[in-house]
């Protein structure tokens, strides 16, 4: 089975072609700007082209479609069904899904929730990423912090530390907010 | 969640909207309301959402994406036809704007159209004729055929170029080749010799002419005086949840196009549009247009058009019924629509004036009282006071559709491809 992808971006595609090739799917990645779609689509016959949401090539997909009825087109249901994955896949991948008119819906929707799978594994992966940064931020603000009052003031570590939060506890503020006050003003007040 | 509308009291069922538009001039009702702030007078908060085709407004508006969109206003009708597309159940209650596109074609081709016949300049009908004596020759020296751009299969710009084309018997399934190009890679198509000419919506055969890339040779005012250009379309699930925010987007838009409409505002009007989040092309490509500046030829004085973009007098937003029978009537001439349908039915299921009529006359606009009219029997010279109501509706070959008589005109249409006898065994209303 041939797979086409349009204007999708490496990331995104390379993931892609992992999962599906393991599941025996020729995948063809097009990324080019300048290329003449109607050329690849007449030479490549895909089955399923998988195309940036947003790309502006899709009106000439469509096009394509209208004047082939071999040619894949847009799929925005599942047999009679709507289908919650499809505005997913849109909405959160931004991928639009078009397939030829004898694929079965079946292998349309394992295809497309393989690809959402994936896509919210590394948004999931993602979202934790940035839960995390704040957290990260606050220990390099403190270190960078313990590191002046050390060259500074000629102190050790522990003794900075002990610094940082005596005045902490003088102030009722948190640490991190001395810590950042004293690397912004150079002051502990 | 539900939430009051403080100023006027009402019930909106939605709040936070999402609208779609494509960066062409007539994007413009949806970046006025938003930037005169008539959105936020009904008490919406809404995000303009620049899409880069059709395609994807269709289905993000299908999807439940997007709330609403800007849509070409052949869109709705083939999409409840499943005509070139998915079948999504589309509306449209208002129409955002007349005319505003134009043909334009490449300085080889025009100087060559030139040379059959000079009047090429100014008439577009002895241009497409000048065109079927090339199109001729070449097929006698067997040159490729030649090519022409449009942005959408089931467009208005696609029923335009190909009526032009038809005008003077050059069939444009056989004759030439029409290819889909998206509007902001049309100029450039045009540059590298892709293709010889474009059908194509402002401010895009302006930037053409400015950079003397090609000539203008015919405009949608000349091919069907105040046809109806671009609508404003939601899915009918949505209409039927959302219908008192669904009446607060229209009020706030036909505001928009009210003060679109006056003269002295459309110089600020080119500024907003012309912006980096909107069209974000020079503010004098965008403005000539806008302006009722009609640029065909580079280093010729633009013609004046008052006419070239209309955003509201001549009961422009107006979803008149037999504009929709217009385009049904095309699809079956090109054989894009083969089933035999009940046109009257389809139209009056996507196009929907008592939902117009309800917007209108909250903010005090009075509405046509009936859903269709005659078109092509009114010639601007013949309307002898400038009427705000009705304005001239010629169509380029002279035809006249009667109220029901749709199936009389397509059957008098050249190269159809309708099944005639089978569309009048389902249509079996009254003719004219």
């Amino acid at each position: 089975m041939k797979v086409l992808l349009i204007d999708i971006d490496d990331s995104r595609a390379n993931k892609i072609d992992s999962i599906l090739a393991s599941a025996g799917i020729e995948l063809i990645n097009f990324n080019n700007q300048h290329a003449d779609i109607y050329q690849i689509v007449g030479e490549m016959h895909p089955e399923i082209i998988l195309v940036d949401t947003n790309s502006s090539n899709r009106d000439t997909l469509e096009h394509l479609a209208q004047l082939n009825k071999e040619y894949p087109r847009t799929v925005i249901k599942l047999g009679n069904n709507r289908s919650e994955s499809i505005n997913r896949l849109a909405a959160d991948a931004g991928i639009s899904i078009y397939a030829i008119d004898n694929m079965p819906p079946r292998l349309l929707q394992s295809l497309i929730d393989i690809t959402l799978s994936f896509f919210h594994s590394i948004d999931r992966l993602r979202a934790e990423v940035l839960a995390l940064k704040p957290e990260i931020d606050a220990r390099q603000i403190l270190n960078n912090a313990k590191k002046f009052i050390v060259e500074t003031y000629g102190l050790t570590d522990e003794q900075a530390t002990d610094l940082l939060n005596k005045n902490a506890n003088r102030q009722g503020r948190a640490i991190t907010d001395v810590a950042r006050q004293l690397m912004e003003t150079g002051s502990f007040v | 969640m539900p939430t009051i509308n403080n100023k006027n009291g009402i019930r909106l069922e939605k709040t936070d909207i999402s609208l779609g538009f494509i960066p062409l001039t007539d994007c413009a009702p949806l970046v006025i309301a938003l930037e005169k702030g008539y959105f936020r007078n009904e008490g919406l908060n809404v995000t303009l959402s620049r899409e880069a085709s059709w395609a994807g407004i269709r289905d993000k508006v299908g999807l439940g994406i997007l709330d609403g969109a800007q849509m070409l206003a052949s869109i709705p009708v083939a999409s409840r036809l499943g005509v070139g597309g998915p079948r999504i159940d589309m509306i449209s209650a208002m129409v955002l704007d007349l005319n505003g596109n134009a043909i334009t074609v490449n300085n080889d081709l025009y100087d060559h159209l030139f040379s059959v016949d000079p009047r090429s300049e100014f008439s577009p009908l002895i241009a497409a004729q000048a065109l079927q004596c090339v199109v001729e020759e070449n097929k006698r020296a067997k040159r490729p055929k030649l090519r022409f751009g449009v942005v959408y299969p089931c467009s208005t710009q696609s029923y335009e170029l190909r009526y032009w084309l038809a005008s003077a018997g050059i069939d444009p399934d056989r004759d030439i080749e029409i290819v889909v190009i998206p509007p902001s890679k049309m100029v450039t198509a045009m540059t590298d010799g892709d293709i010889h000419g474009f059908c194509v919506g402002e401010p895009w055969n302006t930037l053409a002419v400015q950079q003397q890339l090609g000539h203008v040779v015919a405009t949608k005012y000349q091919l069907w005086n105040n046809s109806p250009e671009k609508v404003f379309a939601v899915s009918e699930s949505w209409s039927n949840e959302n219908p008192a925010t669904h009446q607060a987007i229209l009020r706030a838009l036909i505001k928009a196009c009210i003060w679109l409409d006056k003269k002295e505002n459309r110089k600020t009007a080119a500024k907003m549009i012309s912006q980096a989040p909107y069209i974000a092309l020079p503010e004098e490509t965008v403005a000539l247009s806008l302006m009722g500046l009609s640029l065909k030829h580079f280093g010729q004085m633009p013609e004046k058009v008052d006419d070239f973009h209309v955003f509201h007098r001549y009961s422009a937003n107006f979803p008149w019924l037999n504009h929709a029978e217009w385009f049904i009537s095309q699809m079956y001439r090109w054989g894009q629509l083969t089933t035999p349908i009940n046109i009257e039915e389809t139209v009056a299921a996507v196009y929907k004036p008592s939902l117009f009529r309800i917007a209108a006359e909250a903010v005090g606009l009075e509405s046509p009282s009936i859903d269709r009219k005659t078109e092509g029997n009114l010639h601007e010279k013949n309307l002898l006071m400038k009427s705000l109501q009705i304005g001239p509706n010629q169509f380029l070959d002279g035809q006249v559709i009667s109220v029901g008589g749709i199936i009389k005109y397509l059957e008098q249409q050249s190269l159809s491809k309708a099944d005639i006898p089978a569309l009048r065994l389902i249509n079996v209303q009254k003719e004219a």
